[in-house]
């Protein structure tokens, strides 16, 4: 006769129960028994939350960024509404923002992706919009190949210097593009338009799994894109989203957007799975034009309008440790 | 819902990696910044340790709400005295009504 176990059981694992589990820790969903109180326990699902991080030297809004929660950096912004824009780069550490070698190019409302030694930013407002971009090697940017539409308030997509997408934006005198334009590593390429122009927005994920929302026009509408073509998907459940805030560090089935919103900011998180937006925990400080920074599970709120600040916010994604009970 | 308002410069984070609002903090009470350092929080034991481990100042309601216009006020002069071309690339900041 089979036992159980043969059939579909699993191991049940010893802990002291001392553990702890940072998501993503591999341990998601495991039972096992807690030798220091006796108790069958397992590790449920991680609910995320705000805390503050540090603040940045340089207050802003509309800035670019790469990187991660623990190793991100931004770059450009505007605090005052003067020209030309700023071209200050700071990089976060997890704990403080330390100013490294400015842009070549001032630019608010840029577009960015990549890690914090290996950046790429893309178009922007100085005095008008522009088509520049410039690539950052840890220690220095160098121009690169200009996009072939100037813009600004476009969505950034991609996980590296070397492939990206700027999508839509402000591209004429009025209106929202619906341009989109391929990175390759050493030029740009139109490929399909999304569905509705817009700008402000908020972009995640790859090349060949890219997701944008939010963004004005006022509206919700999400797209998703699956390596050939955008499909408009599911809104978001707060419409008001202009200048969404979100990470470049997820895909089209898994990504986070958090505040925005015109003429009242919200402090309202979403998380996308690939099928549907769920409100989750508030920001602290409703804002619109902030910058986002790394994943869904660890992500930056970082600066933002109006009042225009410096405040930063972390979003870390923690375990519950639930107890099985028996009857 | 009751609130209580108070006033504290955020600090952000600072090298021991504590944070002026934690993850428990989150977790245990609502709290919402504006305009003027005014934070929001709910009227329960949290929120008042909260306020007392920032040495944070309580206000009324009114008190609160005259910071956050005070701060509104400045801002929307600052945008009203922005070029045409500036203000198209913003928004002008709007009243806020405390909870």
């Amino acid at each position: 006769m089979a036992k159980y176990k043969d059939i579909g059981g699993t191991t049940v694992g010893f802990r002291s129960g001392s553990e702890e589990y940072t998501y993503p820790s591999g341990f998601e969903g495991s039972i096992y028994y807690n030798s220091g109180n006796g108790q069958f326990e397992f590790v449920g699902l991680g609910t995320g939350t705000w805390s503050s991080g540090g603040n940045l030297n340089t207050k802003r809004y509309a800035a670019g960024a790469s990187g991660t929660q623990t190793a991100g950096a931004i770059f450009g912004g505007d605090a005052d509404g003067g020209s030309p824009r700023y071209g200050l780069h700071e990089q976060y550490d997890g704990s403080s923002w330390t100013e490294a070698a400015d842009l070549n190019q001032e630019a608010s409302y840029t577009g960015g992706t990549g890690t914090q030694t290996a950046a790429l930013k893309f178009g922007g407002y100085s005095n008008a919009r522009h088509a520049n971009a410039e690539t950052w090697n840890g220690s220095s940017w160098t121009e690169v190949g200009d996009l072939n539409t100037a813009r600004f308030g476009h969505a950034s997509v991609g996980h590296t210097s070397t492939s990206a997408f700027a999508v839509g934006g402000s591209s004429a005198a009025s209106g929202s593009a619906a341009i989109v334009e391929q990175w390759d590593g050493s030029s740009w390429t139109e490929i399909a338009d999304i569905n509705s122009g817009r700008a402000y927005f908020g972009g995640s994920g790859l090349t060949t799994a890219g997701l944008v929302f939010g963004g004005n026009p006022e509206n919700g509408y999400t797209e998703s894109w699956n390596g050939s073509s955008w499909t408009e998907v599911a809104d978001m459940n707060t419409d008001e989203r202009y200048g969404v805030g979100s990470g470049t560090q997820g895909t089209n089935t898994d990504a986070l957007g958090f505040g925005g919103g015109y003429p009242t900011v919200t402090v309202n998180t979403e998380s996308w799975n690939g099928t549907a937006w769920t409100e989750l925990n508030n920001l602290a400080t409703g804002r619109r034009n902030l910058t986002g920074v790394g994943s869904p599970t660890a992500a930056l709120a970082v600066g933002g309008e109006p009042p225009i600040l410096t405040a930063t916010e972390e979003w870390t994604v923690s375990h519950a440790i639930k107890t099985v009970t028996t009857s | 819902m009751a609130y209580k308002y108070s006033v504290k410069e955020n600090w952000g984070k600072n090298a021991n990696g504590d944070s002026f609002i934690r993850h428990e903090d989150r977790m245990q009470f609502h709290i919402e910044g504006f305009p003027g350092n005014v934070w929001v929080t709910d009227d329960n034991v949290y929120a008042d340790r909260w306020i007392a481990r920032h040495s944070a100042t309580v206000k009324t309601k009114s008190e609160a709400q005259a910071i956050v216009d005070s701060e509104i006020d400045d801002a929307q002069a600052a945008y009203d005295a922005l070029s045409e071309e500036e203000q198209a690339l913003q928004s002008r900041p709007t009243d806020i009504t405390l909870p």
